[in-house]
């Protein structure tokens, strides 16, 4: 029998790959926390970094010691949060399905975590910093993807899901220009029209408090699940067989993407393009894996929130820009070239 | 109310008795503008008015929403207006032009009143020119004279520190130079902190920049702690709460200062009654 | 044959509504390679995937004494190792990590984190689907043989006593045919018992200990291969006439013409 090895005897199997995550792990995390104390730092007032570090820690001036701690650090987390649950639902859903293309936008969830929002905004039942607003959102998510991936069927092919995905979008939008005709205060449908493009400006700590709980849990979930996505990539019907209980799953998946991007519409508005992208930026660098695909697409989805956060605020404009249109324009583009890449795939039909 | 408002309303009392045989002579109006529905309403007959704008029974913005929902809400577009064929058609500066030009074209009278006027002198003249409109000059001195002692109350209150306000609405919109609350202001001896920002006419400040430039009070149109939307949910960041709790908050309700009409009157006294609360 | 370990009785499987398997009774001892064999539409799939508990059944099942239905999906993931049909490998993993999958019923849901005897296990099956060479290649890059042979390797290392092989040699070249089935020989020389289904009557009847024929969602004809698979069962079956001699002691039966 020919065995041969291109080991060290005396490192364990698979130490080279091991390594490389680690270390794209490290300067991921390196990279998200560079990104955050930049966006730290960047601003309508201008302030020096060493006037940040010393507002940080609650030294100087208390007008500095507001901007940064009260005005930009709750932004600065929210841009972390949100886009490590985005990426994070990205790589699980992709996971879950098999499907490179799978992610939380192109499955209608923000559309539709965005209609439950916007219902009780419209219909004034609660104040928008009250936890009406993200238990609505998450239970439109649910519903949606639920409905998605029921309607799709097991094993749906890429462009069956798409598709599915689509009309998802197509009916929340609908619903939420609906609901902001009949709704009662006339800012509702100037407001939620901003809100919807996403934006992180001017959150308050309220704001992670009603957000940060439901999308700790919702990536615990996500996260907890990593290796089944693993054994998925055999297929449904192998995994099972393996002990896993597939239909479970894709609820307890379903739920996790609904928490987490259900509270971050709740208060960013919808960002999108995020979840798909963050996955696919790290295949190169730490493989193909989904199961150890998870941390690095949290980490990538959170270093392009801020990294578009911080755009938005440099590039020169008379009006705010909002983040997700940034995220759009870098977003689409990328699904264009994903589908350039799938197009024997999808023109087939076939998964 | 004030003994001013109640002799005021017990002459109106009158001349309603002694014009009724006169009302059928005076035109039917209808008001596209939320403005003009104040106006029209405080100045006319009740049987002359055929209709009023969509938003005239939202209390946010119309200061005589409880009165408006006695007349028919018009839909907005000129075809329930047609319909009623009201003998005069006042609206604002800024509807939509398409309405009134199908309206002038089918014979109606239309006449356009500046909503953002430019002095008080300005609102003034619209009260008086709205009043001959409908018929009832005599009814304009009234107003006027109710708006003129609400002047003289507050330049007497005049405080010898002249302190900078900046007035804030949703979203962070400032009201600048030019502004009717710039106006209201001026009477007062405060300073409108907008130009502290580099806010002109009026303009959006960012959080960080009205933090920075630390104005002396804000001026919010709602008291309350409770954001019914993000708009709103900016003017209760924390960042602004914690410089500006109620006792830095000027309190006026949009419905006082979004048109120059008499209500300005009630906004004056309130603003006196604001800073002197503010001053305890 | 011994005293069997997997028996089943009065199994049926409705999929939407239509029958697809009636009153099929097993009874299969352990260390026994079983070929099931049939025409398509027979109902040897759906066999396969009741018996590893991926459609609902009626009837009872037991194994090695114990009721099917009373144990959990793990444990009965530990019972069963199941190797569907066609190659379905969605992401490019590499190849140990896809073997070590086959220890995810005993725990072990991470490749990178095995125990000695998960260790062993995987080692054990790389070796005997002669893998070990491309173990850390990525899957995507091997040829359809070496997959099929890492696919392999992936159930062996699962270590249960009942294998289940969804025609693992279809769309192989004439040697990897022959290496599937010989390593699922040696599994079944080692104790497990190995089912697997297959159109080629030929391997069937040279490597298997006995042959199921199914028609029409019925067991019509079990047995040494040389039993099962008559004159009479190839032509109401299969609708064909065998070639029949005999090599090295086992029998060749070649589909010569349609019946």
């Amino acid at each position: 029998m020919r065995v041969t090895t291109n080991q060290q005897p005396d490192q364990p199997i698979g130490f080279a790959a091991r390594s490389r995550r680690a270390g794209t792990v490290l300067a991921m995390t390196v990279l998200v926390v560079l990104l955050m104390l930049a966006s730290l730092g960047v601003g309508a007032v201008e302030l020096s970094p060493l006037t940040v570090i010393d507002a940080l820690l609650g030294r100087g001036g208390e007008i500095e010691q507001v901007i940064v701690q009260d005005i930009r650090l709750p932004r600065a987390i929210l841009a972390v949060a949100v886009g490590a649950i985005l990426g994070l639902s990205g790589a699980a859903l992709q996971g879950l399905l098999r499907n490179p293309l799978a992610s939380p936008e192109l499955f209608g969830a923000p559309q539709a975590a965005a209609f439950g929002a916007v219902l009780v905004i419209a219909l004034g039942l609660a104040d928008v910093r009250s936890y009406a607003l993200p238990v609505a959102a998450i239970i439109a998510a649910f519903i949606s993807v639920f409905a998605l991936l029921a309607v799709a069927g097991r094993n749906a092919g890429m462009l069956l899901l798409i598709l599915a995905g689509l009309a998802v979008s197509s009916l929340a939008g609908a619903a939420t220009v609906l609901v902001m005709n009949l709704a009662s205060n006339p800012y509702v449908a100037l407001e939620i029209a901003f809100w919807m493009l996403g934006s992180l400006e001017d959150r308050s700590f309220r704001h992670v408090m009603l957000a940060l709980p439901f999308i700790l849990v919702g990536g615990a979930m996500l996260f907890g699940r990593r290796h089944a996505y693993r054994a998925l990539s055999l297929g449904e019907e192998t995994a099972q067989s393996l002990g896993i209980d597939v239909g479970r799953l894709r609820l307890w998946v379903i739920a996790g993407v609904a928490l987490g991007v259900g509270a971050s519409v709740a208060v960013t508005g919808s960002i999108g393009f995020i979840g798909l992208v963050a996955p696919h930026l790290m295949r190169p660098l730490v493989g193909q894996d989904p199961g150890r695909l998870l941390l690095p697409s949290a980490l990538a989805g959170a270093g392009l929130l801020l990294a578009a956060d911080i755009a938005v605020r440099l590039i020169p404009s008379t009006s705010d820009i909002k983040v997700g249109v940034l995220t759009s324009l870098i977003g689409v583009p990328f699904f264009l070239y994903l589908i350039i890449r799938k197009r024997r795939a999808l023109s087939g039909g076939a998964a | 109310m004030n003994a001013a408002a109640l002799r005021a309303l017990a002459l109106l009392g009158a001349l309603l008795a002694a014009g009724a045989a006169l009302a059928a002579e005076r035109p039917s109006v209808a008001s596209t503008n939320v403005c003009t529905d104040q106006m029209v309403m405080t100045l006319s007959d009740a049987a002359q008015i055929k209709g009023l704008s969509p938003y005239s029974r939202d209390p946010s913005q119309s200061w005589l929403a409880a009165e408006a929902h006695r007349f028919k809400r018009l839909s907005g577009g000129a075809e329930d207006l047609m319909m009623l064929r009201p003998d005069l058609v006042v609206s604002g500066s800024y509807d939509k032009r398409a309405t009134r030009e199908m309206l002038q074209q089918q014979g109606v009278k239309v006449v356009t009143f500046n909503v953002m006027p430019d002095s008080l002198d300005e609102v003034k003249q619209q009260i008086r020119k709205m009043a001959a409109l409908l018929g009832h000059p005599d009814r304009a001195e009234l107003e006027v004279a109710r708006l003129d002692a609400a002047i003289a109350r507050a330049r007497a209150a005049v405080a010898p520190r002249a302190l900078r306000v900046l007035p804030l609405w949703r979203r962070g919109w400032v009201s600048g130079q030019g502004s009717l609350i710039s106006l209201l202001f001026a009477e007062v001896g405060l300073i409108n902190a907008a130009s502290d920002l580099g806010v002109a006419s009026g303009g959006y400040a960012s959080l960080e920049a009205i933090v920075k430039s630390k104005p002396d009070l804000i001026l919010v149109a709602d008291g309350a702690d409770y954001a019914e939307d993000e708009g709103t949910a900016l003017l209760l960041h924390p960042a602004l709460q914690r410089f500006y709790p109620a006792t830095k908050r000027i309190v006026i309700p949009e419905r006082l200062t979004v048109c120059g009409g008499v209500m300005l009157a009630d906004a004056l006294d309130l603003l006196v009654a604001e800073l002197t609360r503010i001053a305890r | 044959m011994s005293a069997p370990f997997l028996q089943a009785q009065q199994l049926a499987v409705r999929l939407s509504g239509r029958a697809v398997l009636s009153e099929v009774a097993l009874a299969l001892p352990a260390r026994h390679l079983v070929a099931m064999v049939g025409p398509n539409g027979a109902g040897k799939s759906t066999l396969l995937r009741a018996l590893a508990g991926l459609v609902p059944v009626q009837g009872e099942i037991t194994i090695g004494g114990e009721r099917l239905a009373a144990l959990s999906l793990r444990e009965r993931a530990r019972r069963f190792a199941y190797l569907p049909q066609g190659d379905t490998a969605h992401w490019s993993l590499p190849a140990r990590d896809i073997v070590a999958l086959g220890r995810y019923p005993h725990g072990t849901v991470d490749p990178e984190r095995l125990t000695a005897a998960d260790r062993e296990a995987v080692t054990q099956a790389m070796q005997a689907t002669d893998v070990t060479a491309f173990a850390d290649r990525p899957i995507t890059e091997l040829s359809g043989g070496e997959r099929s042979r890492v696919a392999l390797a992936r159930v062996l290392a699962v270590q249960a006593p009942v294998l289940l092989a969804d025609e693992p040699t279809a769309s192989l070249d004439a040697r990897h045919q022959l290496d599937v089935m010989r390593y699922l020989r040696n599994a079944a020389d080692a104790g497990t018992l190995v089912i697997v289904v297959t159109h080629d009557l030929g391997l069937a009847s040279r490597f298997a200990d006995s042959v199921l024929v199914l028609a029409d969602g019925q067991l019509v004809a079990q047995g040494k291969p040389a039993d099962a698979l008559t004159d009479a069962v190839l032509s109401k079956v299969f609708r064909v006439n065998a070639y029949r001699a005999a090599h090295q002691g086992e029998p060749v039966i070649v589909p010569w013409e349609a019946a």
